[in-house]
C-alpha cells in the first residue's frame, strides 16, 4: 500500500472546504441520531426484541447514508483533481495503477470512518443487547466492509470508465444518471442481503432456531465477497484503460 | 541519448499523424523542435515521452527502449499544469520523490541547487494555486527535475515568462547538459529556442523535418 498517495488523496479531499464542512455536518448529524434513538429506547424502559431488530435495520439503512457521500465526496473534491487523464501518474513508474488503487483507499478510509463508529454506537450506546454478540458483529462488519469495499471500488471504475477524463472527470447527464442508477442498485441489493441474513439471526434470538445460523451468515459474507471480486476485476479493467490511452 | 526511427502514431480523433523519420539527440545536448500552433508538438513530445504509445518505429532513450519501467529517467513539463493545486509546493516535490523513491533528504539539496537560477525558496510553502504563471513555469522545471531523469522533454518551455527569462532557461539548460541531462524543447518561439538550444527542427503538420 502506497501511503505516500494515500495522504495525497486526503490532503487533496480535506483542502475543501465544502468538503470539510459536509464530512463536519455528517458527524454531527449522526451524534444527535444517536443521541434521539437512545432516548426513545431508554424512555421505553429496555425495548423488547423485536423493537431492538427494527432500529438495527433502520441503523444499517442509514449505515449506507454516510458511505455513498464518501464516494460522491472522492469523485467531486480527489478525482476532479486528476487533470488531463491522470497525466502525473503517467510519468512515475507503475503510476496509473497506484493512483487509481490509491483513490479506492482513501474513499474506504473515510467511509469507513464516517459509517461504522455510526453503526457500532447504535449498537452499543443505545443498547440493542441483541446484537452485542461478537459472531454476529464479526459478520457484519466483514460483509458491510467487504461491501463499502466494494461500492468505492466499483464508483471509480465507473468514474474512469464513463466520465471525461480530459475535463477533470466531470460527469455529463448520462454519466451522473448511470451513477445513481448502479449505486442504487448495488445498496439496494446489500441491503436486501443484509437483511435476510438479519431475519435468520432474529430466529435465533427469539429461540426459534437454537444453532446459530452459520449456514446464512456464510453466504452473506461469501455474498459480499463476491461483491469484492466483481469489483476488484472491474477496477483492473479500468487500469488497463488508463495505461492503453 | 535520443534515438528516434521511423516514429509514426495516428490519431484518428484528430485525423492527424505524427511522422519522424530520423532524429538523434546527443547526451548532454539541448534539442529545440518549433512549430506552429496545432503542428503537432504537445503529441509529439507525448510520444516520446511514454505518455501515449502504440506507436510504430523506435524511441531509444540512453541505449534502451522505451518502455514504462524507464519513466524514471525522464522528466516531462507539458504545458498545461498537472500540479495538484491544493498542494503546497513542498508538499507536491515530496510526494514525488516518494513516488521516484528518491529519499526526502534530496528536497533541501534540489532545491539550493534549482535556487541560483531561480529563487523559489520563499514559494516552498505556498500553495500552486497561489502561483503566478511566469513562477508556475519555474515551478514546472524543478518540480520535473526532482528525481535526476537522463532526458527532460519541454512542451512550451518559455511559456508564461518575459522575454529576460529565455537567458535563464538557457543558463539551465546548460547546467543540466553539464550533468548530462539530453533536454529536448518544444516550443512555437524559434528565436528562444534559437537562444536556447544547439540545434533546432521544425515540426509541419505532424511531421519532423
Amino acid at each position: 500500500m502506497n501511503f505516500s498517495l494515500i495522504k495525497k488523496d486526503i490532503i487533496l479531499l480535506f483542502r475543501n472546504r465544502p468538503a470539510l464542512i459536509t464530512i463536519s455536518a455528517l458527524f454531527l448529524i449522526e451524534a444527535v441520531l444517536i443521541l434521539y434513538s437512545r432516548g426513545i429506547i431508554k424512555a421505553e424502559n429496555g425495548s423488547d426484541i423485536s423493537r431492538q431488530f427494527n432500529f438495527m435495520q433502520n441503523y444499517v439503512l442509514i449505515f449506507y447514508f454516510p458511505l455513498v457521500l464518501a464516494n460522491i465526496l472522492n469523485l467531486s473534491f480527489s478525482l476532479s483533481k486528476e487533470k488531463g487523464s491522470f497525466l502525473l501518474a503517467r510519468l512515475i513508474p507503475f503510476g496509473e495503477s497506484n493512483f487509481l488503487r490509491s483513490k479506492v483507499s482513501s474513499t474506504v478510509i473515510l467511509s469507513v470512518l464516517l459509517s461504522f463508529p455510526f453503526l457500532y454506537s447504535g449498537i452499543f450506546f443505545c443498547g440493542l443487547e441483541s446484537f452485542q454478540k461478537l459472531s454476529f458483529l464479526t459478520a457484519t462488519s466483514f460483509y458491510l466492509l467487504f461491501f463499502s469495499i466494494s461500492l468505492c471500488t466499483f464508483t471509480v471504475y465507473y468514474a474512469v470508465c464513463f466520465f471525461d477524463g480530459d475535463s477533470c472527470y466531470e460527469p455529463g447527464v448520462k454519466g451522473i444518471i448511470g451513477m445513481m442508477f448502479f449505486v442504487s442498485a448495488f445498496v439496494l441489493s446489500s441491503f436486501i442481503v443484509y437483511s435476510k441474513g438479519l431475519s435468520h439471526y432474529y430466529a435465533y434470538a427469539v429461540g426459534f432456531r437454537h444453532d446459530y445460523p452459520n449456514l446464512e451468515i456464510s453466504l452473506m459474507i461469501g455474498t459480499g465477497f463476491v461483491f469484492l471480486i466483481l469489483t476488484r476485476i472491474m477496477l483492473g479493467i479500468a487500469e488497463k484503460k488508463l495505461i492503453r490511452e | 541519448m535520443i534515438k528516434i526511427r521511423d516514429l509514426k502514431r495516428n490519431f484518428k480523433e484528430y485525423d492527424f499523424e505524427i511522422n519522424c523519420q530520423s532524429l538523434t539527440v546527443d547526451t548532454g545536448t539541448v534539442c529545440g523542435i518549433c512549430g506552429r500552433t496545432a503542428s503537432g508538438k504537445t503529441l509529439f513530445s507525448q510520444v516520446v515521452s511514454g505518455i501515449i504509445k502504440n506507436y510504430s518505429g523506435s524511441i531509444e532513450i540512453g541505449m534502451t527502449e522505451l518502455s514504462s519501467t524507464y519513466r524514471k529517467k525522464i522528466g516531462y513539463i507539458p504545458f498545461k499544469n498537472v500540479l495538484y493545486n491544493d498542494m503546497t509546493l513542498k508538499e507536491m516535490t515530496v510526494f514525488l520523490l516518494n513516488q521516484y523513491k528518491v529519499p526526502e533528504s534530496e528536497f533541501d539539496l534540489k532545491l539550493n541547487w534549482f535556487s541560483q537560477f531561480y529563487d523559489i525558496k520563499d514559494l516552498v510553502k505556498r500553495r500552486i494555486s497561489c502561483l503566478t504563471d511566469g513562477q508556475l513555469q519555474y515551478i514546472k522545471y524543478f518540480v520535473s527535475l526532482i528525481h535526476s531523469p537522463s532526458v527532460l522533454v519541454i512542451d512550451e518551455p518559455f511559456n508564461g515568462l518575459g522575454d529576460e527569462s529565455a537567458e535563464l532557461v538557457r543558463s539551465l539548460f546548460e547546467e543540466v547538459n553539464r550533468k548530462g541531462v539530453t533536454v529536448l524543447a518544444l516550443s512555437s518561439h524559434e528565436d528562444y529556442l534559437k537562444k536556447s538550444t544547439g540545434c533546432v527542427h521544425y515540426i509541419i503538420e505532424g511531421k519532423i523535418e
